[in-house]
C-alpha cells in the first residue's frame, strides 16, 4: 500500500502549474505600408465582482505566423485563442487571396473553426474592433444578423472549404455607422479568393431592408 | 482456560472460586443452608445479574427446602425455580457463562456445580439508530445486547428455518457471536464459507462488529465494503429473506450481512417503506451523488488546466479572475482544499455534541470566506470542493471509497487531464469487476442479465411487480425454498 500512495503523490508533482493565459475573444487583420497589422481583443478580468472588460493590443509583421508570434510576445500570458469569436479583416487585406489565411488559422490547434470571419467596409478593421467596450459584442451581433438573415453566416471552415472548391465565398460586412457604432454592411463576395464587391441587403433579397 | 477440577467438598471448593478471583471485588460468595441442612454455595458477580432472580428463584429455594442432601441434578431439577438451569461439567463453558452473568450453585456432596441463567446487566432500549433514521418505517434498533438483538430478529422472521448458529471468537474476550441465516433459503456454501472464515480467527479480542470484517472479507485492500453493516433489525430479516447471511457479534449493535453486492450502497432503508416513484428518484440521486463527488474536482482542475477550450467563455474568465493571486496551481489548491474538508469533517464528528456542529459550520464558512478573501484559495475552487463534500455525504456507504477515489482521481486529472480521469474511471471500473463478496460477484444484477434480478438492482420495482423476494443473491431460486 505504501508504493501506490508513494507513486500517488508523485503523479500529484507532475501537474503543470496553472498558467496565466490572455484570451483573446476577437482579432483585426489590417494591411500597413510594409505588411500587416494584427491587433487583438484581450479580456480582462480582475476580480469575480468585476465584468470582463476589452483591452486591445497590436503587433506588426509580414506573415501570419509572425504576427501571432509577436502578439504574443507583448501579451502578459500566454496567448490564447479557443475563444476567439470572430476575425475582422479590412478591404485592403480582403483584396488579397484570403485562402493562404484561411488555411492557416484551419491548421492552428487554438482557433476554433467556428471562428467568425468579417470584412470591414470603409475603415481599419482596427477601429472598427475597438468601436465597442462590451466583450463579445461582435460575435453576438454577427450571431444575431445570420439569424434575421441580413447577413451570412460564415465560419472559418466554410470559408476554406468554398475558397478550396470555385474560388468564390461570401463574407458578411460591417462597417461604422455616422453615430460610430458597429452595423451591418451587406455581403462582402469573393472570386478567385480575392474581394470582388459588397452587396447591399436589398441586393442579395433577404435583407430586413429588402 | 486451563481445566480446572472441582471436589466434593464444598468448603474447598469455595477455597478454590475465592483463589480463582481473588482481587475482583464485584465476585460474590453467598453461603445458603437449608432447613433440613442442606448446605449450597451461590457465586455469582455483582451489576452482571438479576438480583430478584437470585434472590427469589435462586437462595429462597434453597433455604426453604426440607432436602438435607442433593446432588447437582436434584438442586436443578427440583429445588432452583427458574426456567433456565442446568449441570455443567466443562470448565471452560462454567467459567465462560459465570463470566457473563450467569450464577453458579455448588453443593455439598457434588462436585459438579449447576448454572442459572440469571444474567441481569443493564441495556440500553432498542432505540432508532442515528445513522440509518427513516422518514416511515419501523424505528427499532439493535443494541449492544447480544440476545435481546435475536430477539428483534426472530420477532420479524417467524419461520422455523431461522438458524442461530454460535461461536465464540477471541481468546481474551471470549465473545459470541452468532452465525445466522435462514436454512434452504441461504446457500450452504455461503455458510459454510463464513462459519469456516470465523472459526479460523486466532484473535485476542472481539470488540465490534469491524473486528471480524476487516479479517474476514474478501479484498481487504479495498475501500469498497464487501460486507454489509447495519443497526436495524428490520434490514437484516430482508437480507436474511434474500439469502444472505447475518453475523451478530455480543457487545456491538452492528450486524454484518454477507455477501454484500455494489448495488446496496445505493439503498436506503426508506426506498421500501416509501413510495417507489420517490425512492427510485432518490436512488438515481444517490447514483449521481457518488459520481458527482468522486469526478467534480478532478474535472474541474483536469478542465482549467488542460482543456480549457471545453469552458464556456464567460465561465473561464470568471475562474481565471477568481485564480490571479492565488500562490498556488489550481490542482495542488483543491487537494489542501479537499484535505481541509476532510478535517472539517473529523474536527465535527469528534467534538461532542452541538459543538460539533457548531464547528463544522463556523468553520465551513467562516474560514472559506476567509481563505478566499486572503487569497489561499480562489472561490469556484471552494465551491468544486464543498459540492464535492456535500454530495459525498449522499452515499454513507461509500464515503471511504469516495475519499479515496476523489484523492486518485485528483492526482490523474492534475497529471493527465481528462484522458488520466478517465483512465483512473476504467482502472476503478476493472477493480469493481474482479471483486468478490464471498465469492458472489460484486457487481452482481447491475447488468441486465436476467430479468427477475434486476427488480432491485439499479431501481426498485414497485412491490406489485416484485416477483421474486430473494431477488439479490441467488441466481437460480427454486420453487423448493421459497421462504
Amino acid at each position: 500500500m505504501k508504493l501506490p500512495g508513494i507513486l500517488l503523490l508523485l503523479t500529484l508533482l507532475l501537474c503543470g502549474c496553472a498558467r496565466e493565459v490572455s484570451p483573446v475573444s476577437a482579432l483585426a487583420l489590417d494591411r500597413t505600408d510594409d505588411g500587416y497589422r494584427l491587433t487583438a481583443e484581450v479580456v480582462r478580468q480582475d476580480s469575480l465582482d468585476d465584468a470582463a472588460s476589452p483591452a486591445y493590443l497590436s503587433a506588426t509583421g509580414r506573415d501570419l505566423p509572425g504576427l501571432l508570434s509577436n502578439l504574443s510576445n507583448i501579451l502578459p500570458g500566454e496567448l490564447y485563442l479557443s475563444h476567439a469569436q470572430v476575425l475582422l479583416i479590412s478591404e485592403t487585406v480582403a483584396e488579397e487571396s484570403i485562402l493562404p489565411l484561411a488555411d492557416y488559422l484551419c491548421t492552428e490547434n487554438d482557433v476554433r473553426l467556428s471562428l467568425r470571419v468579417a470584412v470591414v467596409r470603409d475603415g481599419t478593421a482596427t477601429d472598427l474592433l475597438q468601436s465597442d467596450d462590451e466583450v463579445y459584442a461582435l460575435s453576438e451581433l454577427l450571431d444575431r444578423a445570420a439569424q434575421e438573415g441580413t447577413l451570412p453566416d460564415m465560419p472559418l471552415y466554410r470559408v476554406s472549404e468554398v475558397l478550396h472548391a470555385d474560388g468564390t465565398a461570401i463574407l458578411p460586412a460591417l462597417y461604422l455607422d455616422e453615430f460610430g457604432q458597429t452595423a451591418p454592411a451587406g455581403t462582402a463576395v469573393f472570386a478567385n479568393e480575392r474581394l470582388s464587391c459588397f452587396l447591399d441587403g436589398s441586393e442579395i433579397g433577404g435583407g430586413s431592408d429588402a | 482456560m486451563d481445566t480446572i477440577t472441582f471436589s466434593t467438598d464444598l468448603e474447598s471448593n469455595i477455597r478454590l472460586m475465592q483463589s480463582i478471583f481473588r482481587g475482583d471485588n464485584t465476585f460474590v460468595t453467598r453461603r445458603a443452608v437449608s432447613r433440613a441442612g442442606l448446605s449450597c454455595a451461590v457465586f455469582f458477580f455483582d451489576g452482571m445479574v438479576n438480583n430478584i432472580a437470585i434472590n427469589q428463584s435462586v437462595i429462597r429455594p434453597i433455604v426453604c427446602s426440607d432436602l438435607s442432601c442433593a446432588s447437582a441434578e436434584t438442586i436443578c431439577q427440583t429445588v432452583l425455580q427458574i426456567n433456565d438451569s442446568r449441570v455443567e461439567t466443562d470448565s471452560s463453558k462454567l467459567f465462560a457463562s459465570f463470566l457473563y452473568g450467569d450464577t453458579v450453585v455448588f453443593t455439598e456432596g457434588d462436585a459438579r456445580p449447576v448454572v442459572v441463567n440469571t444474567k441481569g446487566f443493564s441495556v440500553r432500549s432498542a432505540s432508532e439508530p442515528e445513522n440509518e433514521r427513516v422518514l416511515s418505517g419501523p424505528r427499532e434498533g439493535f443494541t449492544e445486547c447480544f440476545m435481546p438483538n435475536l430477539a428483534l430478529i426472530r420477532r420479524r422472521l417467524n419461520d422455523r428455518r431461522l438458524k442461530f448458529t454460535f461461536l465464540r471468537i477471541g481468546s481474551r474476550t471470549n465473545t459470541i457471536v452468532c452465525l445466522c441465516y435462514l436454512a434452504g433459503v441461504c446457500e450452504q456454501k455461503l455458510i459454510t464459507h463464513l462459519r469456516r472464515k470465523l472459526e479460523g480467527l486466532d484473535i485476542d479480542s472481539v470488540l465490534d462488529a469491524n473486528y471480524l470484517a476487516e479479517r474476514i472479507r474478501d479484498h481487504r485492500w479495498a475501500p469498497f465494503p464487501t460486507f454489509g453493516t447495519t443497526e436495524r433489525p428490520d434490514v437484516v430479516a430482508a437480507r436474511l429473506v434474500e439469502g444472505r447471511c447475518a453475523v451478530v457479534v455480543d457487545g456491538s449493535p452492528v450486524v454484518l450481512t454477507a455477501p454484500f453486492l455494489f448495488q446496496e450502497c445505493f439503498q436506503s432503508n426508506d426506498d421500501y417503506y416509501i413510495s417507489f416513484l420517490q425512492a427510485n428518484l432518490s436512488r438515481l440521486l444517490r447514483v449521481a451523488g457518488f459520481l458527482f463527488t468522486i469526478t467534480f474536482p478532478a474535472v474541474y482542475v483536469a478542465l482549467m488546466l488542460y482543456h480549457r477550450e471545453l469552458v464556456p467563455a464567460r465561465l473561464l474568465f470568471a475562474v481565471s479572475a477568481a485564480q490571479r493571486g492565488v500562490p498556488l496551481p489550481i490542482g495542488w489548491e483543491t487537494f489542501l482544499m479537499l484535505l481541509v474538508l476532510e478535517a472539517l469533517k473529523e474536527a465535527g464528528a469528534r467534538t461532542p455534541g452541538a459543538m460539533g456542529q457548531t464547528m463544522s459550520i463556523v468553520g465551513g464558512l467562516v474560514l472559506g470566506q476567509a481563505a478566499v478573501s486572503a487569497r489561499f484559495a480562489a472561490a469556484p475552487t471552494v465551491i468544486v470542493v464543498a459540492i464535492a463534500g456535500v454530495t459525498g455525504l449522499m452515499v454513507p456507504k461509500l464515503q471511504t471509497a469516495a475519499l479515496w477515489l476523489r484523492f486518485a482521481l485528483l492526482a490523474a486529472a492534475a497529471a493527465y487531464g481528462l484522458y488520466g480521469v478517465g483512465f483512473a474511471l476504467a482502472l476503478t471500473m476493472t477493480w469493481l469487476c474482479r471483486m468478490h463478496s464471498c465469492s458472489v460477484p460484486y457487481l452482481l444484477n447491475l447488468i441486465p442479465r436476467v430479468q427477475a434480478e434486476q427488480e432491485d438492482a439499479w431501481l426498485r420495482a414497485p412491490w406489485f411487480f416484485m416477483r421474486h423476494d430473494r431477488f439479490a443473491v441467488k441466481r437460480n431460486p427454486s420453487k423448493g425454498d421459497k421462504p
